[in-house]
């Protein structure tokens, strides 16, 4: 396994395989790393900056007592995030195949859609906090405004680019406009939607976290708020570090659903 | 009899295109419409109608504010953008070249690129300040994983085809960089550039919300705590029309710096 190939066809092993080349190096990395934010953290003024060791004794506190309210920030930024997420998928999908499919859905709706994908969405949570107040409806609203427009541009540019190929042939065996979307137009689609989806909700978690830090009262953001505020450098990282994990962890996933439906209904 | 049918064609393009634009004027008027009538039947609080704000529009243009809100946030916007493509294209042509580059910073730009770097705004605060360095640095934050991951992408589909001539020639490390890897990865770090314009502009605004209100940014939040929605607007308006401005102008670019190859990666964010 180990052994590599060269070019000229010969066998040579390595006196260490790359694989534990690659172990030892990030490893060395990690702890090089971490010995140093230790030290700057110690030596540094603890305003600016908290050592990685505090900051670990803070993380395991906060997941373990109650009274920090960690798992009740978590909860309030999901429940904004899912709802507003699902939302933005399921609509973005169905503008997307309509205005990919309709000529006069696409004109109509195009100059708006260009207009908001490009509009930088944190811009409009002053605005619907005016509207809508400072409650979860308005941050679900503005997430979904955030996470919709990649949704509905990529399912656009997915239905346009399947192919006569693939369309043509049930059409002469005269499928109907539904049977077309259901089993062809769909699944020939999904790789863009899943790459739209993506991005939007990475989107979308950059604005909850903005509407929350602007409200700072709920969820990982107005933790951040508080914790920033009142200046605890090291309780601060906690929900930073939370949301990073989430963020990769979100990420994970839906590369890993992207990867799939390419294999299986192909790119 | 083909010149006819061309001719034909022709006709039929340019009326399609003539009823396209129709619906999109149509759709535009139609909601314009929509704004002044809900604006009418709403506290002005809530709803300004269109011809106020762009009444409004001209007034803040008049004395000034406008203007120079919006310089206050290109600078922004073009000095973070500059040092994050500059950072960006750096660092991944040197993570795309050598493995070890790439074993040792790969972990920590996954991480933060599907990190929503917005959470570290307090601590980029406590260290830089509230003034023009903290702004920088947030948009720095936010555009450079875009550039950097499309520049090491790129990197690494440089094939051997370009580099063993190259190297058969005895190209220097620094040749092959600027002569081969550069112009061959060109495309990916304009799909990189592309991307990092928008999330730049979403950068210079929560920096500018959160620090010290300035810029285009500061007077969105400052006529909305003032319930002035009539001058809330003209901003959002503004920064809309950079986004859509400078998106299109990268488009351009990569299609005059890179004509052959369209192709971009993209995580969102």
């Amino acid at each position: 396994m180990t052994d590599v190939i060269t070019s000229a066809g010969s066998v040579r092993v390595p006196s260490l395989s790359t694989r534990t080349k690659f172990y030892l190096t990030t490893g060395i990395t990690f702890v090089l790393l971490m010995s140093v934010w230790e030290l700057v953290g110690r030596l540094t003024n603890p305003l600016f900056f908290a050592p990685i060791s505090d900051i670990v004794v803070e993380l395991v506190k906060a997941i373990l007592d109650p009274r920090e309210r960690l798992l009740t920030a978590f909860l309030q930024t999901l429940s904004v995030l899912v709802p507003g997420f699902v939302i933005a998928s399921v609509l973005g999908v169905a503008i997307g195949i309509l205005m990919g499919r309709r000529n006069l859905a696409y004109q109509t709706l195009d100059p708006y859609v260009t207009i908001l994908y490009n509009t930088p969405r944190v811009v409009l949570i002053p605005i619907f906090m005016l509207w809508l107040g400072t409650g979860a409806t308005m941050k679900i609203v503005v997430v979904v405004l955030a996470a919709i427009f990649p949704v509905i541009v990529n399912t656009m540019l997915g239905v346009r680019d399947v192919s006569a190929q693939l369309t043509e042939p049930a059409r002469s065996l005269k499928a109907t406009e539904r049977q077309l979307l259901h089993k062809v137009i769909f699944p020939a689609t999904l790789p863009f939607i899943i790459a739209g989806i993506k991005l939007g909700l990475g989107r979308a978690l950059t604005t909850v976290i903005v509407a929350e830090l602007f409200v700072s009262v709920s969820g990982l953001g107005g933790m951040l708020h508080t914790a920033a505020t009142s200046y605890q450098t090291a309780k601060m990282f906690v929900p930073a570090i939370i949301l990073a994990l989430l963020g990769i962890l979100i990420d994970g996933l839906l590369s890993r659903l992207e990867r799939a439906t390419v294999r299986r209904y192909g790119a | 009899m083909s010149v006819a049918l061309a001719l034909a064609d022709g006709r039929g393009a340019r009326t399609a295109a003539r009823r396209n634009l129709a619906i999109r004027l149509a759709s535009i008027l139609f909601i314009l419409a929509i704004w002044e009538i809900v604006a009418l039947l709403v506290p002005p609080i809530f709803l300004a109608p269109f011809h106020q704000t762009v009444i409004a529009f001209f007034e803040l243009s008049a004395d000034g504010a406008l203007p120079r809100a919006t310089l206050a946030t290109l600078a922004v916007l073009f000095l973070g953008l500059s040092i994050a493509i500059i950072l960006g294209v750096a660092i991944g042509l040197l993570m795309g070249r050598y493995r070890t580059v790439r074993w040792v910073l790969e972990p920590y730009v996954n991480g933060l690129y599907s990190t929503p770097t917005v959470a570290f705004l307090p601590l980029v605060t406590f260290w830089l300040g509230l003034y023009l360095a903290p702004k920088i640095a947030i948009v720095v934050l936010i555009a450079i994983f875009p550039v950097l991951k499309n520049t090491a992408a790129g990197v690494a589909t440089v094939g051997t085809d370009y580099l063993e001539p190259a190297e058969s020639m005895r190209a220097s490390e620094l040749a092959l960089f600027i002569k081969v890897i550069m112009p061959a990865t060109l495309p990916f770090i304009m799909a990189g550039v592309r991307l990092a314009i928008g999330r730049g502009i979403v950068g210079v605004v929560v920096g500018e919300f959160f620090t010290a209100q300035s810029g285009l940014g500061g007077m969105v939040v400052f006529y909305a705590s003032k319930f002035q929605t009539a001058e809330m607007f003209v901003p959002i308006i503004v920064l809309v029309t950079v986004g859509v401005c400078l998106t299109e102008l990268a488009k351009r670019l990569q299609s005059v710096l890179a004509p052959w190859k369209e192709s971009e990666r993209d995580q969102g964010f």
